[in-house]
């Protein structure tokens, strides 16, 4: 298990018990409010009451009404199954070998070219490039769904709606290029309010360039899935079948969806994974797969002979050859050990005949008639192979990757694979049949520690992290440098360091200033310094700056990942912090910062643990300084300490001591903030002069003294406008978002700002008298509904007529003082 | 934000009785609290369970709150306190049957990997467990989860830091890492 994926696998696997339970605020109250009368009338006695009916009561009788409408539905199940079974031939498909397209999992095309999501090699596997479509407008998380058929065309869907995880509709997008652009080509309607994350999931599948089909499955009471099918390469989507639960009752219920697959226009798979799911214990004795012969209008579940009882299964969806198929059903159960079986059909998965394998690891199918296994044998791993469906299987090769067990592996062709390795951050490949195994670039071996190379240096096509410092110039993460305004995107980055391992920060001053830090190791260390390499050209040239000795006390990071922020205030002063990642993120607040005085030559060591500060504040994140020796970072004041008012840590030592700043006492929505706000950085304009916004407010905040006293100015205001309140009783809500503020002076700057109305305001205002006063701009920017995302400092003005609006994935432009704004046509080359 | 005007923040309102204030606190913070149980108890039913218990407690302990306390870490604790009470009294009376089970042989990463992580915490002390959830589950800061342990910042750290590393320790063994 690598540490990057310890927060992932934590909420995998904890989601998994904790399902959904929208009935809890609730129920809670209810349950308090009836305590708190019995407690009325009977004084502080303890007591344990509830409602007529206890909620375990509720779901109980509701578990027996379902169980009886299901019998119900027993005789129309028996009737459809016997129609659904009945034979039908299997159309061969324009290629001798038919799969499940690759959908997150990675999929090898042929030996150069593959798929893992959105992420596409073609110089099989060492480098990976994310060819994903710029996310649609609207999209919020959860519905996506991604569809390789071979190495050009692909497809993927996004969920839109306004609120995560309860998309309204999906948007499908294709691609006939590996990724190199994308058209959307269809918008399909959920057709159902959906909530909670865990049980809505969408599978796609494609069984040729026209022909596809598109599944919802919402895991509710009743069962929802839903159906579509294309014949037009997804321009136009028809729903198959909407039956509740295509028929299917309450089949794999708790289990997450673990493909879809057509062999053929009629016949289909749908299979289960009941080890994953929204539940703990629910999936026993269930089958976990289901077919369909009539092209999705019905479907039936697969019974497949010696398979077992009361455990936890998992099965793939088949792999055919023409008419020979196989097929894996992986199961668990208390106390039972691992149980594991490949299926095998040869008429077209009509019947399937069971192959139980013993102890394993891992199993591929390569196509209808060849699969593979790994068995752990001692301390190695000894792959086996059959060419007969399973019947035989013959030993490759044993004592492969000894102390290590194999996570998963993919055969790309009877020659050629490659395995996921327990100790390997990389992909182990064999070119010989599975004989030999060899790691290919992408890491680096210092002694028994495998070191992780760079992931977080902005790479491929897409363009991040834009910040425009004049009309024509400006920087993108990964030091990317434009000069017409945004159209186009050049690479000027430093060449890499030599062991240069995962930790990369950068900073751009002006339109030729610019730094780029890296983390790097040695022959034998992972990570132990950090390099800062500089330019004075915009990225013609690049000096490399000398390599400074991490200190980190007390803390192990010697697989060498390091968070790196970065900031300069002119072309000679500069800071760098440095914090070990732990996990996804940096932990401990412990990293050490360091500051130079000659432009990054040469750098210093300020403070070992940043930014401890009394009341039990802690500097964490960015950081900004607005002389040499003033600086602000911001502050996490949890505990209650501090109490209420907005926080923020400020050194006047060059960063040597932190200490805390109230910056205002009686501001910072006390309700939603009991313990006070974390400030957000400053913007200053000079070493006196400067600004703050703080959302929670929303404030406005000037200083002309150098941050010693911050006076509110004000925010252009929306209209009031009638809501509704917690309980349905009318209100007037005077709610607003401040989307972006940007200042050219003291005076004069603009603000972006929305509403949630039910119109959706969206409005631009200017002031010139440093937000006292605010006016509206007369924009085309109004009812834009993609900027409620922007983040805050990503509207930035050149001066009274020349600006820019970043919105993460989109550059726009005016010349007109923020009266129109048109789309930059960024190009990356 | 629906404009109120009150003279009392709602913390001051509840503590003088006022239950809809209560509410109003309680609400935003369910969430999390159902799924910190979650994360401690693996069972969804005592979850609630406990979150509602909690949640009556809280009421009557909240003339105890600090002046200037967040209300989060508090009821988190108390919502934690609930669980190992929970576990406690669940495990003295074992109604259904949850025994970690020792895998006497290798299985595929991907297909237990959900069910060996829970199997990994619930081995764990309560302590460890409870900071995990926190950090790696609820994405809270190092410095709540210390008021919510009652430990220092440091402590918390070390804590953490330990834990974390035992986890790899245990997950690894099952997988046969050296």
């Amino acid at each position: 298990m690598e540490d990057l994926s310890l927060r992932p696998e934590f909420h995998r696997a904890l989601d998994a018990v904790a399902p959904p339970a929208p009935w809890l605020s609730d129920q809670v109250r209810r349950e308090l409010r009836s305590r708190r009368q019995l407690l009325e009338r009977r004084g502080w006695r303890r007591v344990r009451l509830g409602p007529v009916l206890r909620p375990r009561t509720q779901r109980f009788v509701g578990a027996v009404l379902i169980l009886v409408l299901a019998l119900a539905a027993v005789g129309a199940s028996v009737a459809i199954y016997r129609y659904s079974h009945q034979p039908v031939p299997v159309r061969p498909h324009s290629g001798a070998l038919v799969r499940e397209c690759g959908q997150g999992s990675l999929y090898m095309v042929d030996a150069n070219t593959g798929w893992h999501g959105t992420l596409r090699t073609t110089d099989g596997g060492t480098t990976w490039l994310d060819v994903a479509p710029p996310t649609p407008t609207g999209t919020v998380k959860g519905g996506g769904a991604v569809c390789a058929l071979d190495s050009d065309r692909a497809w993927v869907t996004f969920g839109i709606g306004t609120i995560a995880y309860q998309p309204d509709h999906l948007a499908v997008m294709s691609t006939a290029d590996g990724g190199q652009s994308w058209q959307q080509v269809a918008s399909i309607a959920v057709g159902f309010p959906v909530s909670w994350r865990n049980n809505f999931s969408v599978e796609m599948n494609f069984f040729d360039v026209t022909h596809g089909w598109l599944l919802i499955e919402y895991a509710a009471t009743p069962m929802m899935r839903v159906l579509f099918r294309t014949t037009d390469g997804g321009t136009s989507w028809t729903v198959v079948s909407s039956s509740a639960g295509l028929g299917l009752g309450d089949m794999a219920v708790g289990c997450s969806q673990n493909g879809m697959m057509f062999s053929s226009l009629e016949r289909g798979w749908l299979a289960w994974d009941c080890s994953r799911g929204y539940g703990e214990d629910q999936t026993s004795n269930s089958s976990v797969i289901a077919f369909t012969n009539d092209g999705g209008r019905t479907w039936a579940r697969m019974n497949l002979d010696s398979y077992p009882t009361g455990r936890t299964c998992t099965a793939t969806t088949p792999v055919f050859t023409l008419t020979h198929g196989l097929l894996e059903v992986s199961c668990l159960g208390a106390g039972q050990g691992g149980w594991d079986a490949v299926y095998s059909t040869t008429d077209g998965g009509q019947n399937w005949a069971a192959h139980v394998l013993p102890m394993w690891t891992a199993v591929d199918l390569l196509d209808g008639n060849t699969a593979f296994y790994f068995e752990h044998v001692g301390q190695g791993n000894t792959l086996h192979r059959t060419g007969d469906q399973g019947q035989y299987w013959t030993v490759v090769a044993g004592g492969l990757f000894s102390g290590s067990t194999v996570g998963a592996f993919t055969f790309v062709d009877q020659s050629n694979g490659f395995a996921s390795i327990s100790s390997s951050a990389i992909p182990w490949w064999t070119h010989d049949g599975g004989k030999t195994w060899t790691a290919v670039g992408g890491h680096r071996q210092v002694g028994s520690l495998t070191c992780t190379l760079p992931s977080d240096r902005p790479s491929g096509p897409s363009v991040t992290g834009v910040m425009m410092v004049t009309s024509t110039t400006g920087w993108a993460s990964g030091a990317r440098r434009t000069t017409d305004g945004g159209a186009t995107w050049l690479d000027t980055k430093p060449p890499q360091a030599k062991y240069s391992t995962s930790g990369y920060g950068n900073f751009f001053l002006d339109s030729v200033h610019a730094w780029v830090a890296e983390s790097v190791g040695s022959q034998t260390a992972c990570a132990d310094h950090f390099v800062v390499y500089r330019t004075e050209n915009g990225g013609s040239t690049w000096h490399e700056g000398a390599h400074v000795p991490i200190k980190v006390q007390g803390l192990d990071a010697s697989d060498g990942s390091w968070s790196i922020r970065i900031f300069f205030l002119d072309t000679n002063h500069g800071w760098l912090r440095i914090a070990p990642i732990y996990g996804l993120a940096p932990v401990g607040e412990q990293g050490p910062l360091y500051r130079t005085v000659d432009g990054g030559r040469s750098w210093t060591f300020v403070a070992s643990q940043t930014a401890q500060a009394a009341n039990g504040c802690i500097g964490r994140g960015d950081f900004v300084f607005s002389s040499a020796t003033t600086g602000w970072m911001s502050a996490g004041c949890g505990n209650g300490a501090p109490g209420p008012g907005l926080h923020i840590l400020v050194t006047h030592d060059a960063g040597g001591t932190w200490a805390l700043q109230s910056i205002v006492t009686n501001y910072c929505n006390i309700a939603s903030f009991p313990d006070g706000c974390d400030a957000p950085l400053p913007i200053f304009f000079d070493d006196s002069r400067g600004w703050l916004f703080d959302p929670s407010g929303p404030r406005l905040l000037m200083t002309s003294d150098g941050g010693e006293t911050w006076s509110v100015h004000g925010l252009p205001q929306l209209p009031t406008y009638a809501c509704k309140g917690k309980f349905g009783e009318p209100e007037t809500c005077s709610d607003q978002s401040v989307v972006s503020i940007g200042f050219i002076n003291p005076d004069e700057g603009w603000a972006i700002i929305w509403q949630n109305s039910a119109s959706r305001i969206v409005r631009m205002e200017q002031t010139v008298d440093g937000g006292r006063t605010w006016n509206p701009v007369s924009s085309n920017l109004i009812g834009s509904s993609a900027l409620p995302d922007v983040a805050q400092g990503s509207l930035r003005f050149m001066d009274q007529t020349y600006g820019f609006l970043w919105t993460g994935s989109r550059l726009l432009k005016t010349v007109d003082g923020g009266q129109s704004w048109s789309e930059v046509q960024m190009k990356y080359r | 934000m629906a404009s109120r005007t009150a003279s009392l923040t709602p913390i001051e309102a509840a503590k003088r009785g006022d239950e809809s204030a209560f509410e109003l606190l309680l609400e935003p913070l369910l969430d999390q609290a159902y799924r910190l149980a979650c994360g401690l108890l693996h069972d969804h039913q005592a979850a609630e369970d406990a979150v509602q218990e909690a949640a009556f407690k809280a009421w009557r302990k909240l003339p105890q709150l600090r002046e200037g306390s967040a209300m989060r870490p508090w009821f988190f604790a108390i919502v934690a306190n609930e669980c190992r009470s929970v576990n406690r009294s669940r495990w003295s009376s074992v109604v259904r049957l949850v025994t970690p089970q020792r895998a006497s042989e290798p299985q595929d990463e991907a297909i237990v990997e959900g069910i060996e992580l829970r199997r990994t915490l619930r081995a764990m002390d309560e302590d460890k467990r409870l900071v995990l959830v926190l950090h790696w589950y609820l994405d809270l800061p190092v410095d709540e989860i210390s008021a919510i342990v009652g430990i220092s910042l440091r402590g918390t750290e070390t804590r953490l830091l330990r834990a974390t590393n035992e986890l790899k320790r245990r997950m690894e063994a099952y997988r046969g890492r050296p």
